[in-house]
């Protein structure tokens, strides 16, 4: 009986040809270059202070997992517990739902804004926007009276005392669109409308690729360039997961019309602010309710119709001003 | 020279490249570990505002039902010297007390358009009919109808609190909580900053276009340290 004979001659001589010295050093150099790539490839993670206490969570979440109620406040209580570490203040943070019901309107007089800015600030302190880098959710635009082509408007006005003669003055923020650009080219579906008309955005969810912000004809989207500065004294400790919860860097973030005010009842932290009272904010499907009177009764229009945004942000005037006492109503 | 010779010297050129090469990566990786990390943080001067300059409030302190006044420190009701010292003029005429008011209200020039001429502690009606200062938007609202119209129901003025009054208080401002009733004319105001990040074209006023102040991305240069951190 004949043994199978196993050639073994072409094995061997690989094996001899992988043991000459030419060879163990390109591996050897091959092998240096990949721990090199690889040390730099983690070497991120040398910096990074605060491991955040909820990775495993933000994995989960990667993957689809809905989340139930008691999921959603253990989230909650990990990303507060994250501010903490990170700013040193004590939040709470949670996420009301849209009242059913209920479809907010703002209605901004411009016949009584007089463009000193407290709205902008206010909007800033309310949801912990970024101070450095600079990120507000309203702009303020001066305009020459008489016209509406908001190209004759200055963003930069610095003048000592407002309202200046002849001019009148144009907050802007996000619009709240009944069809919103912005949703529609949103690649990840990070944004969307809510029952209430507010438009929000999962900034866990977001992936920073600012199609949003080119689609949004009111430049209502600002985008975080860098990690977000807000001074640990200024954190407004009151935060709800789709609004003003501090945001990280490379996420997009709006106005939410303070929905962690707003669905609570209260009015957003801008009109609140506003000293001349051109703000107004309500339910529009309540016919009592301010805003629903001012569409019902005064002249209001929205910003760039033509584009057929829908917006839920009007500007109304007044029969006749005041201003400059140009006016006796 | 044969070619063993040839292929050999080729070896050792090859290794030696080689040894460069990896000697370089390991420069390259114990950099990565041993420098700061890259501030790629691009910092702008942060603008600060004040909490307390932001006023979500009443823009005015009104006077309360019944009016106290302060006079010399201490509060004293209208009536206080009214009742003392009776006003025997009843005509317009320039007055020797109230200095500290202007009275810049149109063709409203004579103080018992609004003051009651008996009681002091009180306002009148055009009718005659005496009511309280928690009465004033009523009052107002005799001259300045479309006004108060818009008032009642919400459009005009200001609203704090809640806007759903079944979950919180609402808080409707009064004419007076915002105008001085004898200077109703809203003030020009001081403004807070402006943008350090928004261009708008050729039409925006204040941009110099060689200066990069409005740049998103400007990095923040001096001081070379994290100017928060030393309490600025």
């Amino acid at each position: 009986m004949q043994l199978p004979v196993l050639n073994n001659a072409t094995a061997y001589k690989g094996a001899r040809k992988g043991a000459t010295r030419r060879s163990f050093l390109r591996k050897s150099v091959a092998f240096a270059g990949g721990i090199t790539a690889f040390a730099a490839a983690i070497s991120p993670l040398k910096d990074m202070k605060n491991a955040p206490a909820r990775s495993l969570e933000d994995w989960f979440r990667d993957h689809y997992k809905e989340l139930t109620q008691e999921q959603k406040d253990t989230l909650f209580a990990d990303i507060a517990k994250d501010v903490k570490e990170q700013y040193g203040v004590d939040v709470t943070i949670d996420q009301p739902g849209p009242i059913p019901g209920v479809e907010y309107g703002y209605a901004l007089n411009l016949s009584r804004c007089n463009g000193n800015r407290a709205c902008v600030h206010a909007c800033v302190k309310e949801n912990n926007q970024s101070r450095s880098p600079e990120i507000q959710y309203i702009r303020v635009v001066e305009m020459p009276a008489g016209t509406f082509d908001l190209e004759n408007g200055s963003h930069n006005f610095d003048e000592a005392l407002v309202p200046k003669p002849d001019h009148y003055y144009m907050p802007i923020q996000c619009h709240q669109c009944a069809d919103p650009p912005c949703v529609k080219v949103c690649p990840v579906e990070a944004t969307w409308q809510e029952e209430d008309g507010i438009t929000v955005i999962d900034y866990d969810w977001c992936i920073g690729c600012r199609y949003c912000q080119a689609a949004c004809p009111y430049w209502a989207r600002h985008f975080n360039f860098a990690d977000p500065y807000i001074p640990e004294e200024e954190i407004n400790p009151d935060m709800a997961y789709l609004s003003n919860r501090p945001r990280a860097r490379g996420v997009m973030e709006k106005c939410h019309f303070c929905l962690q005010r707003t669905r609570k009842g209260r009015l957003p932290a801008c009109l609140e602010a506003c000293p001349t009272g051109a703000r107004k904010f309500g339910n529009l499907l309540d016919p009592n309710s301010e805003v629903s009177q001012i569409l019902r009764t005064k002249r209001i229009f929205v910003l760039k119709e033509d584009v057929g945004t829908r917006p839920r942000f009007f500007y109304y005037f007044d029969e006749r001003t005041t201003r400059n006492g140009r006016g006796t109503a | 020279m044969s070619v063993q010779e040839d292929k050999q010297q080729e070896l050792r050129l090859g290794n030696s490249f080689g040894w460069v090469v990896a000697v370089g990566f390991f420069l390259l990786a114990g950099w990565f570990f041993l420098t700061e990390p890259v501030q790629d943080h691009p910092l702008t001067e942060p603008v600060r505002v004040q909490a307390s300059i932001i006023n979500s409030g009443a823009f005015r302190t009104a006077t309360p039902e019944p009016p106290i006044v302060v006079i010399a420190g201490m509060k004293q009701q209208c009536n206080s010297c009214h009742t003392l010292f009776e006003s025997k003029q009843m005509s317009p005429r320039r007055l020797a007390q109230h200095t500290e008011l202007t009275l810049n209200h149109g063709g409203n020039e004579w103080c018992f358009s609004c003051h009651d001429t008996e009681d002091r502690n009180k306002l009148v009606l055009p009718d005659g009919e005496q009511i309280g200062y928690d009465r004033i938007p009523e009052l107002c609202g005799k001259c300045h109808g479309p006004t108060y119209r818009d008032w009642q129901v919400g459009i005009h003025g200001k609203t704090l609190g809640y806007w759903n009054k079944e979950m919180g208080e609402q808080t409707r401002l009064t004419c007076s909580q915002c105008h001085d009733p004898h200077s109703p004319a809203f003030p020009t105001m001081q403004l807070l900053p402006g943008p350090n990040t928004l261009r708008m074209g050729e039409g925006d006023a204040n941009i110099d276009r060689h200066d990069h102040k409005h740049n998103p991305l400007r990095k923040w240069q001096e001081p070379k340290s994290n100017p928060w951190e030393e309490g600025h």
